[in-house]
């Protein structure tokens, strides 16, 4: 499977007369975009605004960010939402780089992120480096949350896709090709180590997990994906009650760093062999068949040497993380991990995790969620009024969060450089 | 120019030259000026500091009578109000390291002042006082004190000027089991692929999480003669009477709440519910006796299967919970039940 990614690298965003791009500089026609998504019902208010970085700005009850892409020739981008039920991850998608769609909204239970595009939560954060076309939605009284949150992603999709494309017909920036091919006609040495990636999803329940084709992930056993199909929008962020430095936004899913780390090395360093998708089920039966099906799959199908692990959440899906790890070992496929540490607000905890298997002995910190943040005031809050009950305002004025509070600071894909460090 | 940080040195009868092991039982004296290592550690500190007094404990003394003696200890070093406290080092010998952690910890918490020492890892001080205290890594041996004084002098130095800490490795003290975020030259996915590309062609490799055990519980005894016993409901499922009068957190829990089931057939979902944020409350809340089964206990009840239902149950919200939390409300709820002379308990899990 070959994709070329077009990339358009975008440095600033104007609100204009007209949606289109000229010099890396993204004009949008605000009411235009804001009646694309008017359209849902499932909305009572919407308001767009454009923030940069370096603005004094905080937006609350930030529930995904999204990278906005297109398909532009063969297949399809974002199936089972926008795009129809086909197959993603080859052809052709543009890509606005540098810019990032927020969803937010609140309702009962929903638990927003805080994003400082300016000062020291901006630092930790890639997301305060983007320019965001910020959707912020109300919804129509009497609608559920399932249905808010289909109507939120609905929005974020078509937003993406109605910015991206401007590119139609423009020359990217750069085209970068992904291209692993079927098993057993790589041209690649053999002398490199195959190496595999398994990604672990969350599936808990309603609001607490991402969607696969449009579907949720609570009914699968672990399958073969290619990593193609993750850039073209297989997979997207719905996880809209989950505390955010647990969870994958759609922006990290879809530029998966583990990915774009093994297509880099491949060929070169290690030869890549495929992605394994499995969930985290919450029942430990159910956890141990997951893990042995997908450690079959690495080693028997894919026939790989090495594992990188990741995946998504707090508590149990450290079983999956662990049992996974496990059954890759015991078939002698060597395993990395990454994962987030929960070590209490002063990093004395003892537990990183409620679950170590002592085949882990390489697992990748991604920081202390716990770790307190001091944050200056700000001239603008933009997002609401209130968010999840534990994030008290007021909040233009300095504030002390929990790091994981911050949007991708923690990075259980690893789109972060922050890790934690024995003192 | 900055004055000179007056140090105090701590150390134990046979470095304080008072004599060996029969000498142990000499209670805490203090001298004007350094002496044995103290010598060391005033050559290294130079014209940055100066060593004001030494005091001399014996071993046996310190950890016989060991509030006693840390009382005075106290004493005499307020006497000197110096500015760094530096003990030992005292390489692998027990009753000494455990004598320096102590005594610098009382410097810390007690009098405010800065303190350092050095231990060798297995030395026993160490696992008691790392956290607390800064503890330089040192031979097994007196042989390695040119080494352990220098490291000690150049962490107390710091300390006393209230500089940034740096990381272990690059001060050269024992990891305290405190984790701080930082930042990472590479992103967190590139680090995973490149060490997991050394582990495969067998190169060494950092682990940034090191492997912790858990704790193994063993069961209890079946309960004899259950007809007779007392059996309490207990569950991590976050079910409280509708208010939250105890304010039970809904996820990383520090309390639990005990309400009563005195009278009560069944739990009614008018005045129960579940505050858990990290499961789908639906079926709880319409029926809150599927968390906790009064309605069944009732009938077992009746039947003479078990003695008596326990007339209260007990309940916190186990999502995101610091096991240390979790660990001390276990083991308070353990002990009530205990003394309400509870001979079971059915933990409902979710």
């Amino acid at each position: 499977m070959k994709l070329e990614l077009g990339i358009f690298n975008i440095k600033n965003i104007i609100s204009g007369e007209r949606t289109f791009i000229q010099d890396q500089t993204l004009f949008i026609n605000l009411n235009e975009l804001r009646q694309i998504i008017a359209a849902d019902r499932r909305f009572s208010r919407i308001e767009i605004e454009v923030v940069h970085p370096g603005d004094s700005i905080r937006i609350i009850n930030v529930l995904d960010v999204i990278e906005p892409r297109i398909k532009v020739e063969g297949g399809e981008a974002f199936p089972g939402w926008v795009g129809k039920m086909g197959v993603v991850g080859m052809g052709k998608t543009n890509t606005l780089k540098g810019i990032g769609v927020i969803e937010v909204g609140l309702m009962k239970d929903f638990y927003g992120a805080l994003l400082d595009m300016n000062g020291a939560g901006a630092e930790l954060t890639y997301y305060s480096k983007l320019h965001h076309i910020v959707l912020m939605t109300e919804p129509t009284p009497g609608i559920n949350q399932a249905e808010y949150s289909n109507a939120l992603k609905m929005a974020g999709l078509r937003a993406a896709t109605h910015l991206a494309k401007t590119t139609i017909s423009l020359q990217p920036n750069e085209l970068r090709v992904y291209e692993i091919p079927p098993l057993n006609r790589s041209s690649v040495s053999t002398g490199l180590p195959r190496i595999a990636y398994l990604y672990i999803t969350e599936c808990h329940e309603t609001l607490k997990e991402p969607f696969i084709y449009g579907d949720n992930p609570r009914r699968y056993f672990p399958t073969i994906f290619h990593p193609n199909e993750f850039m073209d929008g297989a997979m997207v962020s719905c996880t809209y009650d989950y505390s955010p430095g647990l969870k994958n936004f759609t922006y990290s899913i879809m530029n998966n760093p583990v990915i774009e780390s093994l297509y880099e090395k491949h060929g070169k360093e290690l030869n890549f062999v495929g992605v394994v998708l499995a969930n985290a089920p919450l029942v430990l039966k159910d956890k141990k068949r997951s893990a042995l099906i997908a450690a079959k799959l690495i080693k028997f199908v894919l026939g790989a040497d090495g594992v990188v692990i990741t995946k998504e959440g707090g508590g149990h899906p450290d079983i999956d993380l662990m049992e996974c790890c496990e059954q890759c070992e015991l078939l002698g496929v060597k395993s990395s991990l990454l994962n987030s540490e929960m070590l209490s607000p002063d990093g004395t905890g003892t537990y990183s995790m409620i679950a170590f298997s002592k085949f882990a002995n390489c697992v990748i910190s991604v920081g202390n969620v716990d770790e307190m943040v001091n944050l200056p005031s700000v001239e603008r809050v933009i997002g609401g009024k209130t968010m999840a009950i534990d994030i008290q305002g007021p909040f233009d004025g300095p504030m002390r969060i929990p790091i994981r509070i911050i949007p991708n600071a923690i990075s259980q894909v690893g789109l972060t450089k922050i890790t934690a460090e024995e003192f | 120019m900055e004055s000179k940080v007056r140090v105090v040195h701590y150390i134990n009868q046979f470095f304080g030259q008072v004599g060996g092991e029969e000498k142990a039982d000499t209670p805490p004296f203090s001298i004007g000026g350094p002496i044995g290592p103290g010598l060391l550690l005033k050559s290294l500190l130079g014209d940055k500091g100066e060593v004001t007094a030494t005091i001399i404990c014996g071993d046996n003394y310190f950890n016989d009578k060991i509030e006693k003696a840390k009382k005075e200890v106290h004493d005499l070093i307020s006497t000197f109000n110096p500015d760094l406290i530096v003990a030992g080092p005292a390489f692998n010998a027990g009753r000494y390291g455990i004598a320096c952690g102590e005594v610098c910890k009382l410097a810390k918490e007690e009098l405010d002042i800065e303190a350092v020492t050095g231990m060798y890892p297995e030395n026993p001080g160490v696992e008691l006082f790392k956290r607390e205290v800064y503890i330089i890594e040192t031979g097994p041996s007196a042989r390695a004190m040119a080494e352990a004084m220098a490291g000690i002098v150049r962490l107390g130095l710091k300390l006393a000027s209230k500089d940034p800490m740096g990381r272990p490795h690059e001060e050269g003290y024992i990891p305290r089991g405190i984790k701080r975020n930082t930042v990472a030259k590479d992103l967190a996915s590139e680090r995973a692929v490149r060490t997991l590309l050394a582990k495969i062609k067998g190169e060494p490799f950092i682990t940034e999480i090191k492997n912790t055990s858990f704790d193994q519980v063993p069961p209890a005894p079946p309960i004899e003669g259950l007809s007779k016993a007392i059996i309490a409901l207990v569950t991590e499922g976050g079910l409280i009477p509708k208010g939250n009068p105890d304010h039970i957190e809904s996820h990383r829990a520090t309390k639990y709440g005990r309400y009563s089931l005195e009278g009560l057939n069944r739990l009614d979902p008018e005045e129960f519910e579940s505050i858990h944020r990290g499961y789908d409350t639906t079926f709880v809340n319409e029926d809150p006796n599927r968390l906790i089964p009064v309605d069944v206990m009732r009938d077992l009840e009746k039947e003479g299967a078990i003695g008596k239902l326990y007339s209260y149950f007990y309940t916190t919200t186990g999502v995101a919970t610091f096991v240390e939390n979790s660990r001390k409300i276990g083991k308070a709820i353990a002990k009530e039940l205990k003394e309400y002379g509870v001979t079971g308990v059915i933990l409902t899990s979710t």
